[in-house]
Order: structure tokens, then C-alpha cells, then sequence
């Protein structure tokens, strides 16, 4: 999976759900546990990856960059 | 639209109808009733219209009975039948002890998702405060649309996404020195939050033969930390189950909630959206 690709979903997804806009990858996110849930799913059912929750922090959420590392070490893992 | 899966929500069946029972008491306490959401319903009340066919109303999620005790004379002048539907043994208990045989009302256990009427044997379908606990209001408007009569109309207030946003990062800064990531995530999931644009996505069933709307209305109700505690803890029973140290938990959820503390005391940002269907027919 390319980074561009899992930032540009994310992005889309969180403009949409905050109204607002994300200038870049690296901007830090002010999003609310609800929306964070709705990432998770959409990782898990649009891109295939499961992450742990057991694992899981708030400080993935920081930015776009942040979560897209997440979501490919995860995958590199074969954590799915 | 990303839908919360059932996978990912597994406790809010269950949470609700326990939840309900053991803040059902809590429900009937006059602060709950004249505070925020029980002031805000009765604004949303007054202007609710009925149509002079309107016969038998539908309360679904009627909780203790807020709605009928609040339109019981409207009801008894306009010779209207009122049906309340809850999943709640503990708000049914409490309905049901309050309306006697000779009342116009009348509760059963029920829910969004399995009304137990006839189709189309409703002329009006009310909600306050109660679809946001459904795991999915497509299907829960699927239901309603299948008891409404096509001359029938709807009239849904919940809370919306935006509600409480504040007070809410105040809760979570709070729940994060007592909670699990997954444990405030299961909190986070126990109700819908949605847009008014996703509300009526979510109504689609309805747009062949009615016209809805979803509007949104903003509030900012101000108070001091024991005011919102009132309603708070009888709203959030599932939030705090879950604490351990709920005496610290409280100490340090005090803290967070001063720091957004203005002049006018500590806000609370009501968002809520009101879903209207009325009928494309006339016949």
C-alpha cells in the first residue's frame, strides 16, 4: 500500500466528517474519539488492515502521517 | 458515508436497554427534566404540529413517558391515541405504572428496529432524544416508514454529531488517565453521530412519498459543574460503568471541565437535528 493513497483516503474521510480542511499530512488533527472509531473502520474495511485496539493510542491520531505509519507497519506485519 | 459496523458497536443493544433500566429512575428526577436536553424537548414539543386526522401517535423510545406527560391535554382534546414503544423493562415499568386503563396511552415493549404494529396503522411518528441509541437509522427508518400511513407524517429530534464537542474532549481528557484506547473507543461507539446531510441520507426510504427535512439547531448551555453532573451522570451511566476510581474520576473530570470554564460558567454546545417527513399525498 502507498502512503499517498492511505493519506488521501484519510484526509477525504476526515474533511468530510470535521468540515474542515487538512493542509498537509503533517497538520496536527483535532478530531473527537468518534471519528477516530470511523477510521478504524474504514482501515479496517476499505484498506483490509485490522488494527490492534489493545495496542492502539491516541498519539496515532496526531496527523495523517502519524496513522499512515501506523497502518503500514501494521500491514508489514501482516497484522490483518 | 463510513457506518459504525455492528462489529465495532457490539455493546449498544444491550447497553441501552441496560443503561435505560438503571437511569430510568434517574429520568424522572425533576433536574433531568429541566435541565438541557429535558428544557430542549419541550421547546421541540411546542412545535410539533398535529393535523386534524392525526388519531393514533407513535412515540418511539417513549423512555418514562416524557412526551405524553407533556402533551397529555393536546392528546385528550384532540381525541388522539398515543403508543409508546421502549426496550427498557425499567422505563416501561415506570410508563406503565402511569398510565392507567382509561388512559389514551399505551406502551409496549418494542424498538426502532421491530415496531410492534401493523403497517401503515400510524398517522404520526414521534421521537425525542432516542434514535441516536439505534445501530443503524436506515434501518430503524425503514420500520417507521413501514408503520406510518402514507398520509402520515414524522417528527425525529435527536442529537446531532456536533453536540456537546467541548465538554465531550473534556470527558475523554478525563477518561484517559482511567480507560483503555479501546475501552474509551467502546464509549465513543454507544451512539450515532451524524450530520444533518447523513440524517437524511439515512431517511431514504422515505423520499418516494414524503418530503423530509433535516434541520440543525445550536445551543450553549452554561452551568456550573454540579449542574451538568445532574444530567450528565444520569445520561452517561455507560460511560462511567466502566471506571474503577469513578470518586478520582469525577475529581479529575471537575478539572477538565473548569478549564473550559468562561465567565457565563462551564458550556455544554447543544447540537441537535430535527427530521420532518410530511406526506406527498393527500388521500
Amino acid at each position: 500500500m502507498i502512503r499517498e493513497d492511505i493519506t488521501s483516503k484519510l484526509k477525504a474521510l476526515i474533511e468530510e466528517q470535521t468540515e474542515s480542511t487538512i493542509a498537509s499530512a503533517d497538520q496536527e488533527l483535532d478530531i473527537d474519539s468518534f471519528t477516530m472509531m470511523l477510521i478504524i473502520t474504514f482501515v479496517k474495511e476499505d484498506l483490509g488492515v485490522e488494527l490492534d485496539m489493545n495496542t492502539l493510542d491516541f498519539d496515532a491520531f496526531k496527523s495523517l502521517n502519524t496513522f499512515a505509519d501506523l497502518v503500514l507497519k501494521t500491514e508489514a506485519l501482516g497484522v490483518q | 458515508m463510513v457506518e459504525m459496523s455492528q462489529e465495532n458497536s457490539p455493546t449498544r443493544q444491550s447497553t441501552v436497554r441496560s443503561y435505560s433500566e438503571s437511569g430510568a429512575k434517574a429520568y424522572e428526577d425533576p433536574m433531568n427534566k429541566n435541565f438541557l436536553y429535558g428544557e430542549i424537548t419541550r421547546r421541540f414539543l411546542k412545535q410539533v404540529e398535529f393535523q386534524p386526522d392525526d388519531k393514533v401517535i407513535l412515540d418511539v423510545g417513549c423512555g418514562t413517558g416524557f412526551v405524553f406527560d407533556e402533551l397529555s391535554r393536546e392528546f385528550q382534546s384532540r381525541g388522539m391515541q398515543g403508543i409508546g414503544i421502549e426496550p427498557a423493562a425499567g422505563m416501561l415499568d415506570i410508563a406503565r405504572r402511569k398510565y392507567a386503563a382509561d388512559s389514551p396511552f399505551t406502551v409496549f415493549e418494542g424498538s426502532f428496529e421491530h415496531i410492534p404494529l401493523d403497517n401503515r396503522s400510524v398517522d404520526k411518528v414521534i421521537s425525542t432524544l432516542a434514535l441516536h441509541w439505534v445501530k443503524s437509522i436506515e434501518v430503524a427508518a425503514r420500520e417507521m416508514r413501514r408503520v406510518l400511513k402514507k398520509t402520515g407524517g414524522l417528527d425525529i429530534f435527536m442529537i446531532a454529531k456536533a453536540d456537546g464537542a467541548r465538554f465531550k474532549k473534556a470527558i475523554v481528557a478525563a477518561q484517559r488517565k482511567h480507560l483503555t484506547f479501546a475501552q474509551i473507543m467502546t464509549t465513543a461507539t454507544l451512539v450515532q453521530r451524524v450530520t444533518p446531510k447523513e440524517c437524511h441520507a439515512a431517511f431514504h426510504s422515505f423520499h418516494d412519498d414524503f418530503d423530509v427535512r433535516v434541520e440543525m439547531f445550536t445551543d450553549v448551555v452554561y452551568g456550573s459543574f454540579d449542574d451538568h453532573m445532574k444530567w450528565w451522570k444520569a445520561r452517561s451511566t455507560p460511560v462511567i460503568a466502566e471506571i474503577e476510581d469513578k470518586d478520582r474520576f469525577m475529581d479529575d473530570l471537575r478539572e477538565e471541565l473548569e478549564k473550559i470554564r468562561s465567565d457565563k460558567g462551564i458550556p455544554f454546545d447543544t447540537a441537535y437535528l430535527w427530521s420532518t417527513a410530511r406526506s406527498k399525498k393527500n388521500d
